[in-house]
């Protein structure tokens, strides 16, 4: 229920914040209620970390202003937004897992007498107080590590709380949590509102927004497209304006090279924590996507096929037969290739160069046949369309969509038959992203099989035979690029399904 | 605290435990362990090590590492009776903390302005201190002229030498400061998770600038009494102080990840270590394959840690 | 950044080089400066003298610049040269055959010393300073033990071997080809084996080259085998020229070793350097050490100053390395 007679708390006037080569935020407007509970929401890469990162004052806007109860303010470092009330609760939570509950929330500020030596009546009584606050009841004394996530979030929050935040920001606060725990986040942070809290909500989950905003918030490309009464809007609109329909238009999907052999077959796996009961078939010349969001498991599923982590049961086989053997170096020798989701930390070596992050998985000799890691170099170097002076730049000297051009290559060399990509064209510029997109209905068209992982949806219905949608580490729905539209896909992979009546299409069919 | 202490006892417990199993080894398989005269001269001969322990624990909870504090040592004995000679005792005394203070200030500051890492930073102090050591003893060992101050070290107090009260007194002091008021809390913090101290208003640069600073004042105090003891001042000497202190202090459950450790563990771990020298000593067993102990022992306590650490993550 | 990079101008490429041989130049410049300070500086004699004076700890650097590319310490190679010394004097002398037992022998030590490092130390490279120091006392205690801590000499050197030490080519001290060849090999090595490109995806990113298929265990053990290697050859180079050795004399010689290869380029943090680099930086230290003798700074001095060099290197390599993220 936004009540547009509370008064304003805080107004963010026309921020903008550049980025080489990216505008993160366009001039941006974003006003605040006092006691509302106001979801932000937005793709990734619409401008909401950034915008939270200005508040909480770890960016600095390169222009705008902020305004806190009328009154301008300037947030040069997080102590100045701690210092004006303005907490942020980030996924990562800042807690010292060794100390306990009660000094936790103190940190900082452990009240002493004189000589320094801490009162720990006073501070249990101190501590105590925001906890009752929540509602909670938690051992003061507990070292943190033995709580759970959810207590520990609490125990974040109430944080904030003793430092007197009038502004709480929680980011994607139930992407770490259990089912189970989030009804309970959810009440807590009501309990809060009720008792004139204000509350940043950011979130992938709709449903969430819905269960508890009063006012929605949506970022598209850096700019604020709207903000709403919850109770004046719903989820199809919402949708709606976080994907917008303009960028989509541009991508025709190009014809099939699907077959019906398949190449890699995954038959039930599940680990613990991560994903469950994982099953389909890939075949050859197949692009396939899957379309889920942070946390729904979708890198560790790319990662698990790939032989880097294990996984608790289920099988895996390729060209029908079953992989005993799970190391990386097994899967890259029977045709497997990952191009992870982070470049820069997992894809490529930045202090080496190109021809030799290229080479880096095919040496299969001792001594270095050069001309022929030349060859290869200059051949992909070529076919992708790098942009860098020769093969002998440093790789740390491009750009991202270079890079990940770099990372891309590394695999062609070793002639794979499936390539995994985890977002592929994150933080790349379009020029690049569709390079990468023709760069994959090539070899669809050459047989290669092809997983992509994607949270932006359009990329996948432009590029992707068939996509998969995850949540919550369980494959929820299946369909073919033309029978869906990206409404649906962030429907499901909200895990919002029931809204909507497109029905996918039967696993057994592809099974 | 009841949960907390009961965790702190447990992994205290395991050093316990050992050092239990030393006692009753060195009662059986020694005569002379448990007289009077031996356990005075083990007390004198874990002191000076004990208090540089002390110091060093502080370094490792606020999550680095002194390698410096043997080099210290020799360069504090050498300064002590050089200005013994030349002046008094006292001004050899004053002038070796200041000493101590200013290595403890410049380790700090290079960890915490220039961003060295701990290790190479005091792994080249290491040299340097060294170095600056046999150039002012001109590479020589030089004796002690003060008899008063030859006594210092083993001058007991109700029986026990005063180096081993010194270590005592540093063992409670230190402890009730890290247990007891808001900087010592605040060590934990800052070792356990920088960026959440940073975020939450800690200094956390002037708290780790100072626990090299309290920990280069140690061990001028420990150097100081050890000088004492032997009445001379080598260039030499302490080779082997670092690797000690840091086998003690990681045996006393303290972890080279920062945030987890007390000092009452590196007091067991002290005595652990001292208990084994004794014992060796005593069953005959040379300096030379002390030496390789030392080292093992020194290898394994940073893989145990490692696995205790991985655990918690 | 984009744009830097695609500068091709001609100035752009001077640059360029000058930025990639930062300790050539720094060795250019001290030599000149000290050719001016003293006369008998840039004698052939004096030249010979540095070259032999710098070939073991030279060797030893070269085996060590393996084990900082693939970001990991070693600090156990003082222990492992004295070793590997105290044994090939103690084996031998008399017949030909045990003066090769003894050397072979000692580099087999050197290359079990390197195992167990890199067994130790593992794929977490977090230990590797403390866990490399405390091998350091195993083997400085294995060694006192095995020369029950006296002085060990030789009075006749299996002649082949002495010639290790001692010897000349024509009027180059043999010392210099073996520091030399080492290098030459581990040039090599580096850039034109598929285990080198496997050594610098090691350090420059373990995550990224795990990823690519490389068991960066096994190229840590192998990159700690051959540091602990040259340590030997260091070592019976040193016994086949002084012949008269204290056991201990190797321990604590790591500091140089260590100064050198971060004085030739090698990163801290592993991924970067070069034995061309590591070359320079050897030479760096020994002519400033050998200025320092021709001026009649004493030992003391001169120990204080390596110090000093080591300490302002990595500050200088670090900030040089924070501005360039």
């Amino acid at each position: 229920m936004r009540n547009e007679n509370n008064p304003v708390i805080i107004e963010m006037h026309r921020i903008s914040k550049f980025y080489p080569g990216v505008i993160a935020l366009d001039s941006v407007d974003f006003c605040i209620r006092k006691g509302e509970i106001h979801a932000l929401a937005g793709k990734n890469g619409a401008g909401k970390s950034t915008l939270i990162k200005i508040l909480g004052g770890s960016t600095q806007p390169d222009d705008g202003q902020i305004m806190l109860k009328g009154k301008e303010i300037v947030l040069h470092s997080p102590h100045d937004a701690i210092a004006n009330g303005i907490a942020i609760i980030s996924q990562e939570l800042m807690l010292i897992q060794e100390l306990s509950v009660m000094e936790n929330i103190l940190i900082g500020r452990l009240p002493h007498n004189a000589a320094g030596f801490v009162d720990w009546e006073a501070a249990k009584t101190v501590a105590a107080e925001p906890l009752k606050q929540l509602g909670l009841e938690l051992d003061l004394s507990a070292p943190v590590k033995t709580l759970s996530t959810a207590q520990q979030q609490a125990v974040e929050i109430a944080k904030a709380l003793s430092r007197h935040a009038e502004v709480i920001i929680m980011d994607e606060p139930t992407s770490s949590l259990p089912n189970r725990e989030v009804d309970h986040l959810l009440s807590t942070v009501r309990r809060l509102r009720d008792q004139g809290i204000t509350i940043v909500y950011i979130t992938h989950k709709l449903k969430e927004i819905f269960a508890i905003s009063d006012s929605i918030t949506v970022l598209r490309d850096g700019k604020n497209i709207a903000t709403l009464s919850t109770s004046e809007t719903n989820q199809a609109k919402i949708v709606e304006l976080m994907t917008g329909q303009s960028a989509d238009s541009m991508f025709e999907k190009g014809n099939s090279s699907s077959s019906d052999i398949p190449v890699l077959e995954v038959r039930d796996i599940s680990r613990k924590n991560a994903f469950s009961h994982i099953s389909f078939t890939l075949y050859k010349g197949e692009i396939l996507g899957f379309a889920g969001l942070l946390g729904s498991g979708r890198t560790e599923i790319l990662r698990a096929i790939f032989g880097c982590d294990a996984f608790d049961s289920g099988s895996i086989l390729i060209d029908g037969k079953e992989i005993k053997e799970f190391s990386v170096k097994e899967m890259i020798r029977r045709g497997i290739a990952l191009a992870p989701e982070d470049r820069k930390l997992q894809g490529l070596v930045l202090s080496m160069n190109i021809s030799d992050n290229i080479n880096l998985a095919t040496m299969s000799s001792a001594i270095r046949n050069m001309g022929k890691e030349k060859k290869t170099a200059i051949k992909l170097f070529d076919s992708m369309g790098v942009k860098a002076p020769s093969i002998k730049a440093l790789v740390s000297s491009l750009s991202g969509g270079n890079q990940q051009k770099i990372v891309i290559s590394k695999w062609l060399a070793t002639e794979p038959k499936v390539v995994l990509l985890d977002e592929p064209t994150r933080g790349i510029d379009i020029g690049a992203k569709s390079d990468i997109y023709t760069l994959v209905e090539k070899l669809a068209g050459e047989g290669v099989s092809v997983i992509i992982v994607s949270s932006e949806f359009p990329e996948l219905l432009r590029v992707c035979d068939r996509i998969l949608t995850l949540h919550d580490g369980e494959i929820n729905g299946e369909f073919l690029h033309n029978a869906v539209d990206e409404e649906t896909l962030v429907a499901y992979a909200s895990g919002s399904v029931a809204q909507y009546s497109v029905e996918p299409i039967s696993k057994s069919e592809v099974k | 605290m009841k949960k907390n202490s009961f965790f702190q006892f447990l992994l205290n417990k395991r050093s316990l435990v050992i050092l239990g199993f030393l006692l009753v080894c060195a009662g059986v398989f020694t005569r002379e362990f448990f007289t009077v005269s031996n356990l005075t001269n083990v007390m004198l001969q874990i002191a000076t090590d004990g208090i540089i322990a002390v110091g060093a624990t502080f370094v490792i909870i606020s999550g680095g590492i002194d390698l410096s504090v043997g080099s210290l040592v020799a360069l504090v004995s050498v300064i002590t009776i050089i200005l013994q000679t030349k002046f008094n005792t006292p001004i050899g005394i004053i002038v070796s903390i200041a000493a101590g203070i200013s290595v403890g200030l410049l380790n700090g500051l290079l960890i915490t302005r220039v961003g060295i890492s701990p290790f190479v930073t005091t792994l080249g102090m290491m040299t340097l201190i060294k170095g600056i050591a046999l150039a002012v003893s001109d590479s020589h060992s030089h004796s002690g002229i003060d008899p008063n101050f030859a006594r210092l070290a083993d001058y007991p107090i109700f029986g026990i030498p005063f180096a081993a009260i010194i270590f005592l007194l540093f063992v409670l002091a230190a402890n009730a400061f890290l247990v007891k008021t808001s900087i010592g809390r605040g060590y934990y913090a800052v070792g356990g998770n920088p960026e959440a101290s940073w975020l939450a208003g800690l200094n956390t640069n002037r708290y780790i600038l100072m626990a090299y600073v309290f920990c280069s004042f140690c061990t001028a105090i420990g150097g100081i009494l050890l000088t004492s003891r032997i009445n001379t001042g080598s260039p030499i000497i302490a080779g082997d102080t670092g690797t000690t202190v840091v086998s003690a202090v990681l045996l006393g459950g303290t972890s080279m990840a920062g945030g987890i450790g007390t000092v009452y563990g590196t007091f067991i771990g002290v005595l652990i270590l001292g208990v084994l020298k004794n014992m060796m000593n005593l069953m005959g067993i040379g300096g030379y394959y002390q030496t390789i102990f030392l080292g093992l022992l020194l290898v394994i306590t940073v893989l145990a840690d490692r696995t205790h650490f991985n655990q918690h993550k | 950044m984009d744009i830097t990079s695609r500068k091709k101008s001609g100035s752009g490429k001077v640059t360029l080089i000058l930025k990639e041989n930062v300790p050539w130049i720094m060795l250019l410049v001290f030599s000149a400066f000290f050719a001016i300070l003293f006369p008998q500086f840039l004698t052939f004699r004096n030249i010979t003298n540095v070259l032999r004076n710098s070939a073991m700890i030279g060797t030893i650097a070269i085996g060590m610049t393996f084990a900082m590319i693939a970001g990991t310490f070693d600090l156990s190679v003082g222990s492992t040269m004295g070793l590997a010394a105290i044994i090939t004097i103690k084996m031998q002398p008399q017949t030909g055959g045990t003066a090769l037992a003894a050397v072979v022998i000692a580099l087999i030590m050197g290359a079990m010393v390197g195992l167990i490092n890199g067994l130790v130390v593992g794929r977490y490279r977090i230990n590797s300073i403390i866990t490399t120091i405390g091998i350091e006392y195993v083997i400085l205690g294995i060694t006192l033990v095995y020369s029950k801590g006296q002085h060990v000499w030789v009075e006749d050197m299996y002649k082949p071997l002495e010639f290790v030490g001692k010897g000349k080519l024509g009027t180059f001290p043999f010392p210099i080809i073996i520091f030399l060849v080492a290098a030459a090999i581990g040039q090599l090595l580096l850039s034109k084996t598929r285990f080198g490109c496997q050594l610098y995806a090691t350090g420059g990113n373990p995550i990224a080259a795990e990823l690519s298929g490389i068991n960066i265990g096994k190229v840590r053990v192998i990159a700690y085998m051959i540091s602990g290697f040259t340590a030997a050859v260091a070592g019976i180079m040193i016994a086949a020229r002084t012949q008269n050795l204290d056991p201990s004399f190797g321990f604590g010689q790591e500091t140089d070793v260590l100064t050198c290869v971060l004085l030739g380029g090698v990163s801290l943090y592993g991924g970067k350097g070069s034995i061309f680099g590591t070359l320079a930086g050897v030479l760096i230290l020994y002519i400033v050490s050998n200025a320092m003798t021709l001026s009649g700074a004493s030992y003391e001095l001169q120990l204080i100053c390596k110090g000093l060099i080591f300490l302002i290197t990595v500050a200088a390599s670090v900030s040089w390395q924070k501005k360039g993220k």
